[in-house]
């Protein structure tokens, strides 16, 4: 649970408001006094924001360095006139992953805060922009909201989160017993000879807290999930194949090279992973127009995706062009990993013969285990291309992961500040400050009542 | 006749209550059992400590006797924390018990518009539900405008010693029985509280050669930002210890302990212990420290600081004379328990005036509060509210953000109490702003427009200040850049390295470094008070924190802007949870930042607080 006080404040905040994923276009809105100066610094023509509620084309540039984030369509809507009635901003980038994280990071940046649940609608009541039947209702809708994300938070991290941050919330309250007592007990401290040891248990507390980031897994990029191509000559069976993997008929399959046009994509989960399949058109020199098109979109697919399966005949081997493909893809792409699918080997006895810096699986289409050796070659460039810490891992959203973020450099600076010669009390409110960040974290809202702590441990009192 | 302000009790709330009212001009009486025993130290003798050392610097500087009264009476002064930061340093000192009372008798006899009255007040006058003045026990009606209450442990006062039990506040004097069921008729929430002292020890029979001193500063440092005169140590203190055979005697008695045998129903504090809780809650604690703190100059008795018990006397004798140094001591007074009524402090507003019946004010351990400094500060509060009730002003509030005093006024208000209330730093979400050594500068303003501090220390301050912010451009501006000379003066300074030209004021940010050093860099340290220095150093150092702690203020304070109509109806709100509402309904928050802050409530709650009170501020008829 947040503070409630925070649904209170009049600074800026900003948002992705539709949702997560990829999408044509994504739309970050922004909401509060400073909002249209702030869209200004970030968005050029800056000038063009002066007309109210006309959307503009632009560009969206970091002011740190120059540097174009995206090409953007922006529009600034000066209060009272706007959906929550203060001055609002809206950003229409384009809706890539990266594209938006840059985006909202770089608003971030220049001041705003992250908004909390239903925040851009509980601004347009408080500011009269809703009727009062409906504003009745957002006390339940930001209620509910917070009970939908309690659960889904349960569901999906399946306790392992908020467990690591009972038990982080415990180890700093405990850090900061130690650290309290010696400030408001300074006769019984010196008696219990407290804090010898703070500066260890401060790095740890540090330490822990970046064990919890690295199981932290973010949610936006983990359900983007892996994108893997099918590619090859034409009529190498990669449509046969995509429709076992997916398992339906979706490609069509004939016996003529070039059936395949156009792209086809299709989202399965493999090891518990999001794992989205395309089918490309064979690549080959072709004069045919929409072949060739194909051809060309198979190309740019290539670049993007995490793993490239590469479809050849078993009884043929990969021929010239395949292997200047592979060259390029090492050459240019070194983070995209490659499966080598030797495929129809039902009308072959012998494993071919072929590049041997990529793992090769033989497969069919044809026989009934004839995918199994591919889905478990597959199974496990998903589970290193998207690795999990399947035990400990949770995922965070935007909000929790900037929090997370803060939780750790809090603790980083306590943990440098104890031994340093600076005051202990400047250490404690950075161990305050982190125990807040936890509190947002886990929704427990509950600040740990030091005092109940110092009471049960020490004897303190004279 | 009829007076502004009635005050009913001279303990540390009702002396400082009745000298700010009486000081801000208006008539009036302190009515109390004997007025020439007034602000009596019932347990340890000695004002301040931590948090509390700020409290009486914040009553000083709001022109408040306590910190005069301190500092005269003292003679024992202690920085507590010296070696920590300053926002924890606290001033403490041990005081003379009886000069302490007998300079708070003739400081207040001097006090223009203060009648001292002998009497018990016993119940409230009430004509046609208006509160119009005190009634004593004899039935004698003192008419007044307002009420100030401040009973202490007398309001239903009972003592215990062993399973012996007597009526009664303090040791000898009896309670405010009458009182007690005067409140309780006019529906006040009572609730029952316990508290205990030591016994106090005849220094003659102490074998004071044995045990370790602990001396007191020097030089000594004052509480007052004025002080009369200069303060001095003229004791010291001694440390003593529990052993096994002092825990075997306390256990041995427990079956006529009355907290273990169930007799005793009031909840005691947690951080003030009787020495029976601390051994039969800490068994593997095999000794516990006692100190030994005399009661005076002259003066014969000592009070053992740590071993407050209520065990029965016998008890208490074997246990003491197994301590080292008190083998042969005398008991001059038995310790003991006492119980006592208070009432639910989230009944007041946050300048102490009740809910239930206006122009009755309540400050001290009736409100649930322990703690001579505690209840000093809120008689302050009350004292000043009253007389601009009776002038027809505007209530004085204390934001949690300016002071102690407003930290503790909120705290009770808004949370209640369940057990006797001490406040801590800790307490203070601002506490790197709230320090001991800043409290002129936060409020002394405040103290000259009540009418409590005189223009000429204002002025005073308010130079300081200027100077402060003057000092601080230089330090910016000065740029120190690195040289043979500048490395060396670095280097014997202590300061690390200089690789590139360093602003004055980072400099003064390393740790080690002194405003008093700063004349080594080329500023004038002749134009700056002692005062400028201290707070540029401070505030320097600090200052990455401090500018976070204004920014989160100022977030805060509009919330704290958004009021509740006091009229407004939380049975007709909608869509509001239960629980909350019920919440709401018992401390009527002034504002919504107020109500965000009662325990237990949600930003959901505080979410359809807002919504409803908007629709009633638009429509209040239909809300």
């Amino acid at each position: 649970m947040t503070d409630p006080a925070i649904y209170l404040r009049e600074d800026d905040v900003a948002a992705l408001a539709t949702p997560p994923g990829r999408a044509a276009i994504a739309v970050l809105r922004l909401t509060g006094p400073g909002v249209i100066a702030l869209a200004g610094r970030v968005f050029h023509p800056a000038s063009a924001l002066s007309h109210p509620r006309r959307m503009v084309y632009g560009a969206l540039i970091d002011p740190r360095n120059g540097e174009t984030i995206d090409r953007v369509m922006a529009a600034a809507f000066p209060a009272p006139n706007s959906y929550t009635g203060e001055n609002m901003a809206e950003i229409h980038c384009h809706g890539g992953e990266a594209v938006v994280r840059a985006a909202l990071e770089l608003l971030y940046r220049e001041g705003a805060r992250p908004a909390e649940p239903g925040e851009f609608t509980f601004r347009a009541v408080r500011h009269g922009k809703m009727d009062l039947a409906r504003a009745e209702a957002v006390g339940s809708l930001i209620e509910s909201r917070s009970r939908l994300a309690r659960s889904m938070s349960l569901r999906m991290l399946e306790g392992a989160f908020s467990e690591a941050l009972a038990e982080l919330r415990e180890a700093v309250t405990g850090v900061m017993v130690e650290l309290e007592t010696q400030l408001e007990f300074p006769d019984e401290a010196m008696e219990e000879a407290l804090g010898r040891e703070l500066k260890a248990q401060t790095a740890v507390l540090a330490a822990r807290a970046e064990a919890l980031e690295r199981r932290a897994v973010r949610e936006q990029r983990f359900e983007q999930g892996v994108i893997a191509v099918l590619a090859g000559r034409p009529n190498v069976g990669k449509s046969s194949l995509f429709n076992r993997l997916i398992g339906r008929e979706r490609a069509i399959v004939t016996p003529h090279a070039g059936t395949t046009r156009d792209s086809i994509e299709a989202s399965i989960e493999l090891a518990g992973r999001p794992l989205t399949l395309i089918d490309t058109a064979g690549l080959r020199e072709t004069r045919e127009e929409i072949e060739a098109i194909g051809v060309e979109r198979s190309r740019r697919l290539l670049s993007e995706s995490h793993l490239v399966m590469l479809v050849f005949e078993a009884g043929e081997g990969l021929c010239e062009e395949e292997r200047r493909l592979l060259a390029e893809i090492e050459r240019e792409r070194p983070e995209t990993r490659v499966l080598l699918v030797a495929n129809k080997n039902d009308l072959v006895s012998a494993a071919p013969a072929v590049e041997p810096r990529w793992p090769v699986v033989s497969a069919s289409a044809k026989t009934p285990g004839g995918v199994d050796a591919l889905l478990k070659a597959l199974e496990s460039a998903v589970t290193e291309l998207a690795p999990v810490d399947e035990d400990g891992a949770f995922l965070v959203g935007e909000r929790q992961a900037r929090r997370l973020a803060e939780l750790i450099e809090r603790l980083r600076r306590a943990d440098a500040m104890v031994g340093e010669g600076v005051p202990l009390e400047v250490a404690a409110e950075e161990l305050r400050a982190a125990l807040d960040a936890i509190a947002e974290l886990d929704g427990s809202g509950v600040a740990p009542d030091i005092m109940t702590a110092i009471f049960s441990r020490f004897c303190i009192g004279k | 006749m009829e007076y502004d302000v009635i005050v009913v009790g001279g303990g540390h709330a009702g002396c400082e209550a009745a000298h700010a009212s009486a000081n801000m001009g208006c008539k009036t009486a302190l009515l109390t059992f004997d007025p020439s025993a007034l602000a009596r130290m019932s347990c340890n003798p000695a004002i301040g400590g931590v948090a509390k050392g700020q409290l009486v610097r914040e009553i000083d500087a709001l022109g408040g006797v306590m910190a005069r009264v301190a500092d005269r009476a003292g003679i024992h002064f202690k920085m507590l924390n010296a070696s920590k930061g300053p926002a924890v340093r606290s001033p403490r000192a041990q005081s003379d018990r009886d000069a302490y009372s007998r300079i708070m008798v003739e400081i207040l006899r001097e006090v223009p518009h203060l009648d001292l009255l002998s009497g018990e007040g016993s119940s409230l006058l009430i004509e046609q539900g208006r509160l119009c003045g005190v009634s004593d026990r004899q039935g004698n009606h003192l008419r007044g405008k307002t009420v100030i209450l401040t009973p202490g442990t007398f309001l239903g006062g009972v003592m215990h010693f062993g399973l012996q039990q007597v009526a009664g506040g303090r040791i000898g004097e009896s309670p405010s029985q009458v009182l007690a069921d005067c409140l309780a008729a006019l529906g006040f929430n009572l609730g029952r509280l316990k508290t205990g002292t030591p016994a106090r020890l005849d220094a003659s029979t102490i074998d004071f050669a044995s045990l370790d001193r602990q001396l007191g500063d020097e030089p000594p440092a004052p509480f007052s930002y004025h002080p009369e005169a200069p303060v001095q140590n003229k004791i010291c203190c001694y440390i003593t210890r529990t052993n096994a055979s002092t825990h075997e005697a306390i256990l041995g008695g427990l079956d006529r302990s009355p907290l273990y045998s169930g007799v005793i129903k009031g909840v005691g504090p947690r951080y003030c212990p009787s020495i029976e809780d601390k051994i039969h809650k800490f068994p593997d604690k095999t000794s516990h420290q006692i100190f030994i703190e005399p009661e005076g100059v002259d003066c014969n008795v000592v009070y053992p600081n740590g071993i407050s018990t209520s065990l029965p006397e016998d008890v208490q004798e074997a246990f003491i004379r197994t301590i080292p140094g008190l083998e042969r001591a005398r008991i001059v007074k038995p310790g003991y328990a006492v119980e006592y009524f208070f009432s639910n402090p989230q009944d007041l507003y946050p300048w102490l005036e009740s809910k239930r019946l206006e122009g009755l004010y309540m400050a001290g351990q009736l409100n649930g509060t322990s703690g001579y400094e505690e209840a000093a500060a809120q008689g302050l509060i009350a004292g000043i509210n009253a007389a601009l009730k009776v002038r027809g002003e505007s209530p004085f509030i204390l934001r949690r953000d300016e002071a102690y005093i407003g930290v503790l006024a909120d705290d009770l208000v808004t949370k209640g109490c369940e057990e006797p209330y001490r406040l801590f730093t800790a307490s203070a979400e601002h506490r790197l702003l709230l320090r001991q050594d800043n409290a002129d500068f936060r409020l002394m303003e405040s103290g000259y427009r009540l009418g409590m501090i005189p223009r000429e220390w204002k002025d005073e301050v308010e130079g300081w200040k200027r100077d402060a912010a003057l000092l601080k451009e230089e330090l910016r501006s000065r740029v120190i850049t690195p040289s043979d000379s500048t490395r060396d003066l670095f280097a014997e300074l202590g300061l690390g390295e200089i690789s590139h030209p360093t602003p004055l004021e980072q400099v003064l940010r390393r740790a080690p470094m002194k405003a008093e050093w700063l004349d080594r860099f080329g500023v004038d340290l002749s134009r700056w008070h002692a005062r400028v220095l201290e707070q540029v150093e401070i505030e320097t150092k600090y200052q990455g924190y401090i500018e976070r702690q204004i920014k989160i203020i100022e977030e805060d304070r509009k919330s704290e802007r958004r009021a509740i109509p006091p009229d407004f109806d939380y049975d007709a709100a909608s869509g509001m949870r239960n629980e909350a509402r019920e919440k709401f309904k018992r401390v009527q928050p002034a504002t919504i930042g107020q109500a965000a802050r009662i325990p237990g409530v949600f930003p959901a709650d505080i979410t359809v607080l807002w919504v409803n009170v908007l629709k009633h501020q638009r429509d209040p008829e239909a809300a």
